[in-house]
């Protein structure tokens, strides 16, 4: 396991190397010239643009290192990286790694909270597809995934503004102020990843009911909450865990989406906040950020398959 | 293929209602969005300060937005942009995902390498964040928003058709134009991506959905289409702020890519059911309801009262008594509705004796190990008969009243030890839970008992912590004995208990169940098509041919002078059965 472990540390360490790559890249997107595009989002709006001069723009690009050739920029921007500096946001002044720390907490209390209430819908949701597949149970259970996964996130939001908020008054409509806020943003974000998981283990149970295992569970006498909850449940959601991945990968690209509709401080809206004021490290320093995030929550749930299923524990032993 | 797919498609949507009503609805919605100019006259960016947020009536059936803009025009016009962008969008990563996929599979080395190792990189960002950031970066528009969607999706493809492309190289028609000399560029084309043709039009449109809701997702952040033009997301946008007075500018764009997307992945859901056939199922409607929902004081009270007259028993009566049962399959989906499975057997262990049931497979043998242990299933019911187990007749029995049976009074070691035991569950565990289940008795005490039955079956003490995979086929049939064995039960049902081991091994569960027959008292009912095997065991046999009792009597009176020309035919087919006859005391 350690060796495995290990393995996996390194491949997921080689992987973020490649994500930073990609990252730096991305300046490369905007648009002309970067230093010019810094510089026109610098000036106050209205004022005439005219007055930047090209020294100006001779002197940001030195400033921002932008003169010197790609290799040597971005080895001078990985430094400082994994020196923890994201560099400094456009519009604030501020460190970006301190104002991404800063709003992190909101946006995986609103994450946690869409965690849960995933799994309090897709466990017994996919539960009730195996037990009664095929008969009308199935049906809506199928249904209402197939519509979770088609409902885009804003709009259910949306929606739900309209409804609990605006109509009737019984949840605050934006913002994390009051407690009761978490709940509409965590519902939207939690709905939109519950239909896959719900599929995934409708069939993975289906499949593991079929079993022989079962049946010999059943001849041993086990009740029905043993064999349905030990016995077929715990083999059943191994597979299901394989879908984390995309689960995660909903949560934190959602996020962005449902904290711009909840108005939620979460690193998300302070990204859209970003595109809006072209505070262009920003945007980076938060694409970096969400993809060292993701990368170590698929690490984890890698290992955590590796730690529940017996069988692989053994196979990937070293060999020789 | 693809007709074939056609035609399980179009039989699972007849009579799907649902499925119909969907499908018409989008394709109304697309057609309209298509034909927008023609269906709407109205211009949908021109502002009109006279009609201000009008509500859905006969003359904007949608009603109007806070500029007086008809909605109706703005949703079929936005839908030609949202649409046609998804649709791109697609075909673009297909075309790239496919090529790329391709080549870095049939080529293999450095480039497979790279080229895998830039997939893995791209799908280390969540999908949509990526995509925000290109988009953005590149400042939005319609040019942006399809790149963006294309550099996020086209990996995931590259790797299926990867993982494809590997596979086909090493079938035996591509390394045979490979032999010919066959161009590369040559059986790129025409052996593999004519191949592959099916399945990625198939997932291009399985993703089709997905696309519409990123490019929705991106222009409700304001990255795609700048306004005034209208797009579905940007509309839903914009309606946020005046939704209390007029819910319809976000109903309208929300209900119209909801629908569009449904639809999308509804007929993609029925696809992929057709591709891979709805799998069949035993049911399991013993699971449906809790034990909790179902627990009745007078049920329990008559278990407990005929546990007790049972345990007086167990000792004279049979321990399962078969009188004229009848089985057959009763599902008029199957094709073997009708067919009788048992017809009219009657047979009768008792305690202690060994009675070897033999016969060819088909022949019943199993439904009769199910019989035994109250686990018949549909679509077999019961043509007849009684089956009294100790004296008591189950006729009336439900699901519960076997689990208290099942593991204590009658357990089963069945043919296939490799799949018996649960493969995330220690051992010890799977020991352990037979007694925890069945009787209160204490820890130590169940710790000293799972000892035992280890040391009885011949395993060492460090099974307990082990899983079944770490075992051999003969030490996981020595677990399953000794789970049946735990409580000590007064009937052990061994189906085929030998069949899936090796000779030698064969020879020594044979002699362990013979000892723990002794050491135990069993009633055993030993089940296998092995004529030899039946022979060393039972005490007396029965032959079934059927579903039917062509012979029954002694052992040795049965195979010594068989009565049933089909015995006779059974023991003609043992090779070397002379020595059967003479060896072994008959």
């Amino acid at each position: 396991m350690a060796y495995y472990a290990l393995r996996r540390a390194l491949a997921a360490i080689a992987v973020l190397f490649g994500t930073t790559v990609v990252v730096f890249l991305l300046l490369r997107l905007i648009p002309g010239d970067p230093a010019t595009a810094v510089l026109l989002t610098m000036v106050t709006p209205g004022a005439d643009t005219a007055q930047i001069t090209r020294g100006d723009i001779e002197a940001l690009r030195a400033q921002l290192g932008l003169a010197d050739p790609f290799p040597v920029q971005y080895l001078r921007w990985l430094g400082e990286i994994l020196s923890g500096n994201l560099g400094t946001s456009l519009r604030s002044r501020q460190p970006i790694a301190e104002e991404l720390a800063d709003r992190l907490p909101a946006t995986l209390e609103l994450a946690g909270a869409a965690l849960v209430v995933m799994l309090l819908i897709a466990i017994p949701s996919g539960i009730l597809g195996a037990l009664y597949s095929g008969r009308p149970a199935d049906h809506v259970t199928r249904m209402l995934s197939l519509v979770g996964d088609s409902m885009p996130g804003f709009f259910l939001g949306v929606l739900l503004i309209y409804l609990f908020a605006i109509q009737l008054g019984w949840l605050p409509a934006i913002g994390r102020s009051d407690p009761a806020g978490i709940v509409m943003p965590a519902l939207t974000l939690g709905l939109g990843v519950a239909a896959t998981t719900s599929r995934l283990l409708r069939a993975s149970l289906l499949d593991t009911l079929a079993q022989p295992y079962i049946l010999m569970a059943e001849a041993k006498g086990m009740p029905r909450g043993v064999l349905l909850f030990r016995h077929a449940l715990r083999p059943a959601l191994i597979p299901v865990l394989t879908s984390s991945s995309l689960v995660a990968g909903g949560l934190l690209g959602g996020a962005a989406v449902i904290e711009t509709v909840f108005a939620w401080p979460g690193i998300g809206r302070y990204m859209i906040e970003a595109i809006a004021g072209r505070d262009y490290p920003v945007i980076q320093g938060f694409t970096l950020a969400m993809a060292s995030l993701f990368v170590a929550i698929n690490f984890g749930v890698d290992l955590l398959y590796r730690l529940l299923d017996p069988r692989i524990r053994v196979e990937e032993a070293p060999r020789g | 293929m693809a007709e074939r797919t056609w035609r399980r498609f179009t039989a699972r949507l007849r009579g799907d209602l649902i499925g119909i009503l969907l499908l018409s609805l989008a394709l109304l919605l697309v057609g309209m969005v298509l034909a927008a100019p023609w269906v709407t006259v109205e211009n949908p960016v021109e502002t009109n300060f006279s009609r201000v947020l009008l509500p859905p009536g006969p003359a904007h059936w949608l009603g109007t937005d806070d500029f007086g803009r008809d909605v109706l025009a703005r949703l079929l016009h936005g839908g030609r942009a949202s649409l046609s962008i998804a649709v791109i969008a697609v075909m673009i990563v297909m075309a790239v995902g496919v090529t790329i996929g391709l080549i870095a599979g049939f080529l293999g080395g450095v480039v497979d390498l790279i080229v895998t190792k830039v997939i893995d990189v791209l799908l280390a960002f969540p999908r949509l964040v990526l995509a925000i950031a290109v988009a953005a970066l590149m400042g939005g528009g319609i040019l942006p928003l399809i790149i963006a969607i294309s550099i996020v999706a086209w990996p995931a493809y590259a790797r299926i058709i990867r993982g494809f492309t590997l596979q086909i190289r090493n079938e035996g028609y591509v390394l045979a134009a490979r032999c010919l000399g066959t161009p590369t560029w040559k059986i790129l084309l025409h052996h593999i991506a004519l191949t592959l043709i099916g399945p990625i039009l198939v997932l291009g449109l399985l993703d089709l959905g997905s696309l519409i809701l990123a490019v929705s997702a991106l222009s409700f952040l304001g990255l795609g289409i700048a306004p005034p033009a209208p797009e579905w997301g940007a509309m839903l946008n914009e309606g946020r702020t005046s939704m209390d007075e007029a819910p319809w500018l976000v109903l309208a764009p929300g209900c119209a890519i909801l629908i569009v997307v449904l639809a999308l992945n509804y007929f993609g859901d029925v696809l992929r059911d057709g591709a891979e056939g709805r799998p069949t199922h035993g049911p399991r409607h013993w699971l449906r309801c809790p034990a909790i929902l179902r627990w009745d004081r007078g049920r329990q009270a008559e278990r407990t009262a005929r546990w007790d007259r049972m345990e007086q028993r167990v000792r004279a009566a049979p321990l399962l008594e078969l009188d004229t049962v009848s089985v057959r399959v009763a599902d008029a989906r199957s094709p073997y509705d009708g067919r009788v499975i048992l017809d009219q057997v009657s047979l009768a262990i008792r305690p202690g004796e060994c009675l070897g049931l033999i016969g060819e497979s088909g022949s019943g043998k199993s439904t009769m190990a199910m019989l035994a242990l109250g686990l018949m299933r549909p679509p077999l019911t019961f043509g007849g008969g009684r089956v009294l187990v100790c004296g008591e007749d189950t006729a009336a029995w439900d699901w519960d009243d076997w689990q208290a049976l099942r593991g204590r009074f009658v357990s089963l070691v069945n043919q296939d030890p490799l799949s018996a035991l649960n493969p995330v569950l220690p051992i010890g565990e799977q020991i352990r839970e037979v007694m925890r289940i069945h009787r209160a008795i204490p820890a130590a005490a169940q710790e000293e008992r799972l000892r035992e039955v280890l040391a009885d079956v011949d395993l060492p003490a460090r099974v307990i912590a082990q899983y079944p995979h770490e075992l051999s086929g003969g030490m996981r049939q020595r677990v399953v004995i000794a789970m049946a064995v735990a409580n000590r039960p007064a009937l052990l049902i061994a189906d085929e208990p030998t069949t899936a081991l090796d000779v030698t091994t064969q020879a020594r569960v044979l002699d362990l169940l013979l000892r723990l027959q002794q050491r135990y008292g069993l009633g055993l009912l030993f089940i296998s098509h092995d004529l030899r095997v039946v022979a060393r065991v039972a005490d007396r046999v029965v032959v079934l041919r059927e579903g039917k009792v062509v012979e029954a009597g002694e052992t040795r009176a049965t195979f010594g002078a068989p009565q049933a020309a089909y015995t006779r035919v059974l023991m003609a087919a043992v090779p070397g059965r002379r020595r059967i006859a003479t060896a072994g005391g008959f």
